[in-house]
């Protein structure tokens, strides 16, 4: 007799491997640049106008809108692959899962409402 | 199987706390740590967003928290999160991709994206 | 008067039903090359019977002497005493049911080898002489073929430890890209759709443990990569 008695294959699991991986290649292009914008206001080299005039352009919107959707895709993938790795009991790994997925699709879509309300 | 309800259940033989730590190791789990850490970030990076393109005074504010020890230290940390997630993202992308599979290569590159992290800790410390 | 070696070795007796603990052990240096299970032998037949382990050839081919060396698993009849830190650690393979001392429970290991299938699966008819390989198609099973089934890679992975009961672990999963890979072998959609599941080969982290564990110089993790490659081709 078997161990562990086998469920057979799920047949899934692909799709979070490759978006984890889709979002990563995202946000390997686009992350490094409103990391510059913010060091750039660290260091005083970029005023309040001058960020507020690159980060109201269009194309700065779309990219951070872009960026947030992998951001999210791409922490939403991570923090499931820890969960079930580390949280063995199936009802708790759920509940979890799906707390993430409303607290993170929230605050997405919250903040693609700021990002595109900015300067009016 | 051979549990029977008389015999004793076995114990397990130890694994974490007794398993040497190897540098692919390191970076593997780095790479969830630096993870964590930038996803409690992200709530973060918004704040200062919203606050710089709020009013002046907001702005103010938030640039005086940035220079602030707590703001520096978690630009630091941050900082080098990102750092090594990048560094190391792309080496696991270029492990999937089938690039650099060589056993030689896997251990060099674990090697290489820790050090690299390391100096870039230090470096990022002295010029804050 | 030759040199001594200092071993600390796990202990385990399931009819004293004591805790499981560490026994220190100084064996004489009796010849040059000298190999961990000379060792462990000379414990056993001199110092005493009652160490419990297993093996069998002694070079490194059976694989039935997989333990923990220093915090590292590998086999004793290949691990020269020389290189080793001392005293010498030597616990069984980690996260594995302890029958005594040194010997684990390696019937779920066998069970997962047994879940991909490892054999040989056709639907043309067979020929009238062997199916043939290129020496090119044989040249595809290096790095695979050479797998001892010793354990020493599936039982240093974490993923495993946590999730052992569900992720097949890289031996396993080696094993399933050797027929992924062979040419003969017919059934590369099916194995797919076997592997396809989030526990069973999503749970490998590149956390590359196997590599460094095995005693052939083997890479399971590029198997396992090979075979998130082979659905990535087929999904997109």
């Amino acid at each position: 007799m078997k161990l562990v008695k086998d469920p057979g294959s799920a047949r899934s699991g692909f799709k979070d491997w490759y978006l984890q991986r889709l979002s990563a290649v995202v946000l390997a292009v686009l992350l490094p640049l409103p990391l510059a914008l913010l060091v750039m206001v660290y260091t005083g080299q970029v005023d309040q106008f001058g960020l507020l005039d690159i980060i109201d352009h269009f194309v700065s919107r779309l990219l951070h809108t872009l960026l947030i959707i992998a951001l999210i895709i791409h922490a939403y993938m991570g923090l499931k692959v820890m969960i079930e790795d580390y949280v063995p009991i199936i009802g708790w790994r759920v509940s979890l899962i799906g707390a993430m997925l409303v607290v993170m699709s929230g605050f997405g879509i919250w903040w693609l409402a700021i990002i595109w309300a900015w300067g009016g | 199987m051979s549990e029977g309800p008389e015999q004793r259940k076995r114990p397990l033989s130890p694994r974490l706390s007794i398993y040497r730590w190897q540098p692919a190791m390191i970076a593997s789990l780095a790479h969830r740590a630096s993870g964590l850490i930038l996803v409690l970030f992200v709530p973060l990076y918004l704040w200062l967003l919203h606050g710089m393109t709020g009013s002046p005074d907001h702005f103010e504010q938030v640039q005086a928290w940035l220079h602030s020890g707590l703001g520096k230290f978690s630009l630091w940390l941050a900082g080098i999160s990102l750092f090594y997630h990048f560094c190391n993202g792309l080496r696991f992308l270029s492990i999937d991709a089938g690039w650099c599979e060589s056993r030689r290569i896997l251990r060099l590159s674990a090697r290489i994206v820790i050090g690299a992290a390391l100096v870039a800790s230090v470096l990022l410390a002295v010029m804050f | 008067m030759s040199e001594m070696i200092a071993l600390s070795v796990f202990r385990y007796d399931p009819e004293q039903g004591d805790k499981p603990a560490m026994q220190a052990y100084k064996v004489p240096m009796s010849k040059p090359g000298m190999k961990l299970l000379d060792a462990l032998n000379y414990i056993k037949w001199e110092l005493d019977g009652s160490l419990t382990y297993r093996r069998s050839c002694g070079e490194g081919v059976c694989g039935s002497d997989g333990l923990n060396i220093n915090g590292v698993n590998g086999l004793a009849c290949i691990t020269p005493i020389a290189g080793l830190k001392q005293p010498i650690h030597v616990r069984p393979l980690p996260s594995m049911q302890v029958i005594r001392d040194l010997v684990v429970d390696m019937d779920h290991f066998f069970d997962q080898y047994r879940q991909i299938q490892p054999w040989l699966k056709t639907e043309t008819p067979t020929p009238e002489h062997e199916r043939l390989q290129s020496p090119e198609q044989r040249a595809e099973l290096d790095g695979s073929y050479e797998c001892i089934l010793c354990g020493c890679c599936t039982t240093s992975c974490p993923s495993w430890w946590w999730n052992g009961d569900r992720f097949l672990g890289p031996a396993a999963l080696l094993q399933a890209n050797r027929w992924i890979v062979d040419s003969r072998d017919e059934a590369m959609g099916e194995r797919l759709d076997q592997l396809e599941d989030s526990f069973r080969l999503y749970r490998c982290h590149q956390i590359m443990n196997c590599m460094e564990a095995c005693p052939k110089e083997l890479n399971p993790t590029a198997a396992i990569d090979n075979i998130k490659r082979k659905i990535l081709a087929r999904k997109s």
